[in-house]
C-alpha cells in the first residue's frame, strides 16, 4: 500500500487553530496563508498527516496541493530550500539603505547610534547616483530605504537621490520601491506629499506612550518633547490624498509596559478609521547604545509574550497590524539586509556597511563608495554576514521557517552571543497565525 | 477556504 502514496505534507507547513474552531495555514517556501472553516477542518487535518494521501479527489485537497501544504514525496523539499537560499545571489536586485544624514534630533534612552557623521557630501550623492545608472542596464528591481540618524534632516538629499534614481528606473523599466524610518518629528503634510512623489510609501513612526511617558524616552536632543507635535503631524498625514503604508512602532521595556494599553486605546481612537495606518511592537534591546547598562529590558519571555499580547489587543480594539508580520512569513521575508549579498547601507561619507545598528565595528566597514560611483568591496568581511546562517546550522536547516529566513534574521546576534537568532514571528507562529487570521477581519 | 496570502512562485522574490 506504501507505493500508492503520493502526497505527503510539506516540511515547511505551520498550522494554527483560529477563534472560530477553523484553522489557518501557511507554508514559508511559498508564503501562503490560507483559512478553512470548522465545516473544512477536518478534511484538512486528516489529509497533513504524515502518512498523506494517494489522491486528490476533493476541491479540500486539490486546494491543499495547489498552495503548496501538500506535495509530492518526489520532492526533495531542503534542496527546494537550498536553491531558494542560493537565488539570494541574483544579481539584477539591489537593496541601498542610504543614510542622508546621520545626525539626528533627538537623543532617544535607548538609541545605539552615535551620530559621529552629519549629511551626506556630495562626493558620496554623485557616486551613488552613478552607481545605479551604471547598474541599472541589468536590473530589474531597485528598492531604496532611507534611515539614519533622522533622514528627514536631509530631504534635499532624498530629493536629489531619489529623482534620479526614480528616471533611471523609468528608463530602464526598474521595478522600484522605498520605504523611510523617521521620528515623526518633521513628518509634516506637505513633507508626506514629497515623500509620496518620490514613490517612498512604507514609512515608520515611533511612539512609545501617551504624553510624557513618550518625552521622557524620546526626547530632543538637548531636551524637549516630542509627543505633540508627532501626533499633530501624524493626524495631518491622515489628510494625505494617496496609497502609503505607515507603521506606528512601539518600543516596549519595564517601565512603559503598564501603560501600553492606554496608548492602544489612545492610537485607535485617531488611526483606526485609516487602513493605511498600521502598528507594530517590539521590546527595547541592548544593542550597543550609551545608555545599554541603564535600560529596564524586558526577559526574553516577558518579550515574547507581550509583542503579540499587544498586537491581540490592537486588532481586537479596531487597529491594523499592517502587511509587515504577513511579509516577513514570505520566503526570504525574515533574512536580514545585512545577510543578503545584493544588500548594502550607505553612510553619509560614503562608507558601506552591512548592518544598521553596528556601525563602530571594524567588521561591519565593509567598503566605500566613490564619487565616480566605483565601489571598494571586503568580500571577507561580506562573507561574515551572508553565510553565517543555514550554510552551517543544522537545526535550521530542519526548521519549518528555514525558507523565510535561512537561519539569517540577524547574523549580528548570532555573531555577538552564538546563538541561534530565531525571529520572534517564528518563536510564536501560532499565534502568530492566528492574529493574521483575526486582522483580516478588520480589513 | 480563504485566501489571506496568495502562494508566489519562490525565488522569485
Amino acid at each position: 500500500m506504501r507505493d500508492e502514496i503520493t502526497y505527503v505534507p510539506s516540511r515547511f507547513n505551520a498550522i494554527t487553530h483560529t477563534d472560530d474552531n477553523g484553522v489557518v495555514l501557511m507554508n514559508s517556501y511559498n508564503g501562503a496563508i490560507c483559512y478553512f472553516s470548522d465545516k473544512e477542518k477536518d478534511e484538512v487535518l486528516s489529509t497533513l498527516k504524515k502518512t498523506g494521501t494517494n489522491e486528490l479527489a476533493s476541491e479540500i485537497k486539490q486546494e491543499l496541493y495547489t498552495n503548496g501544504y501538500l506535495v509530492s514525496e518526489q520532492v526533495d523539499e531542503k534542496r527546494r530550500a537550498q536553491y531558494l537560499h542560493q537565488s539570494m545571489h541574483r544579481t539584477d536586485l539591489i537593496h541601498l539603505v542610504i543614510l542622508p544624514t546621520e545626525a539626528c534630533n533627538f537623543r532617544c534612552s535607548y538609541c545605539y547610534e552615535t551620530f559621529p557623521r552629519g549629511k551626506m557630501n556630495k562626493e558620496t550623492i554623485h557616486g551613488l547616483k552613478r552607481f545605479v545608472k551604471e547598474k541599472a542596464a541589468t536590473l530589474s528591481n531597485l528598492n531604496i530605504s532611507w534611515f539614519g540618524g533622522e533622514p528627514l534632516l536631509a530631504l534635499d538629499v532624498i530629493e536629489e537621490l531619489s529623482t534620479s534614481f526614480l528616471s533611471v528606473a523609468k528608463e530602464n523599466s526598474i521595478q522600484y520601491s522605498s520605504d523611510l524610518v523617521t521620528n515623526g518629528y518633521f513628518l509634516t503634510k506637505e513633507v508626506c506629499q514629497k515623500l509620496l512623489s518620490w514613490e517612498i510609501r512604507q514609512l515608520m513612526v515611533t511612539i512609545d506612550g501617551i504624553g510624557e511617558i513618550h518625552d521622557h524616552r524620546r526626547y530632543l536632543a538637548g531636551g524637549g518633547r516630542t509627543f505633540d507635535k508627532i501626533i499633530e503631524n501624524l493626524m495631518k498625514v491622515k489628510e494625505v490624498q494617496g496609497e502609503f503604508d505607515l507603521t506606528i512602532r512601539v518600543n516596549f521595556d519595564e517601565s512603559n509596559l503598564q501603560e501600553t494599553s492606554k496608548l492602544i486605546e489612545f492610537l485607535r481612537d485617531r488611526f483606526a478609521d485609516d487602513k493605511r495606518f498600521g502598528i507594530f511592537f517590539r521590546p527595547v534591546g541592548r544593542w550597543g547604545g550609551a545608555n545599554d547598562d541603564e535600560l529596564p529590558v524586558c526577559s526574553q519571555i516577558t518579550s515574547n509574550k507581550k509583542i503579540w499580547e499587544f498586537t491581540n489587543e490592537a486588532i481586537t480594539n479596531g487597529l491594523r497590524i499592517g502587511s509587515m508580520i504577513a511579509d516577513s512569513l514570505m520566503p526570504t521575508g525574515s533574512v536580514c539586509y545585512a545577510a543578503k549579498p545584493t544588500s548594502l547601507v550607505v553612510g553619509s561619507d560614503g562608507q558601506l556597511f552591512k548592518c544598521t545598528v553596528s556601525m563602530n565595528e571594524e567588521i561591519n566597514k565593509v567598503g566605500k563608495i566613490h564619487e565616480d560611483g566605483g565601489v571598494t568591496l571586503d568580500y571577507d568581511k561580506i562573507a561574515l554576514w551572508t553565510t553565517s546562517g543555514e550554510e552551517t546550522d543544522t537545526v535550521c536547516q530542519s526548521c519549518f521557517y528555514r525558507p523565510a529566513c535561512q537561519g539569517n534574521h540577524c547574523p549580528l546576534y548570532r555573531m555577538r552571543t552564538g546563538e541561534r537568532p530565531c525571529p520572534y514571528e517564528k518563536r510564536n507562529i501560532k499565534r502568530v497565525l492566528n492574529l493574521i487570521w483575526k486582522n483580516s477581519l478588520n480589513e | 477556504m480563504r485566501v489571506l496570502r496568495p502562494a508566489t512562485t519562490p525565488v522569485t522574490n
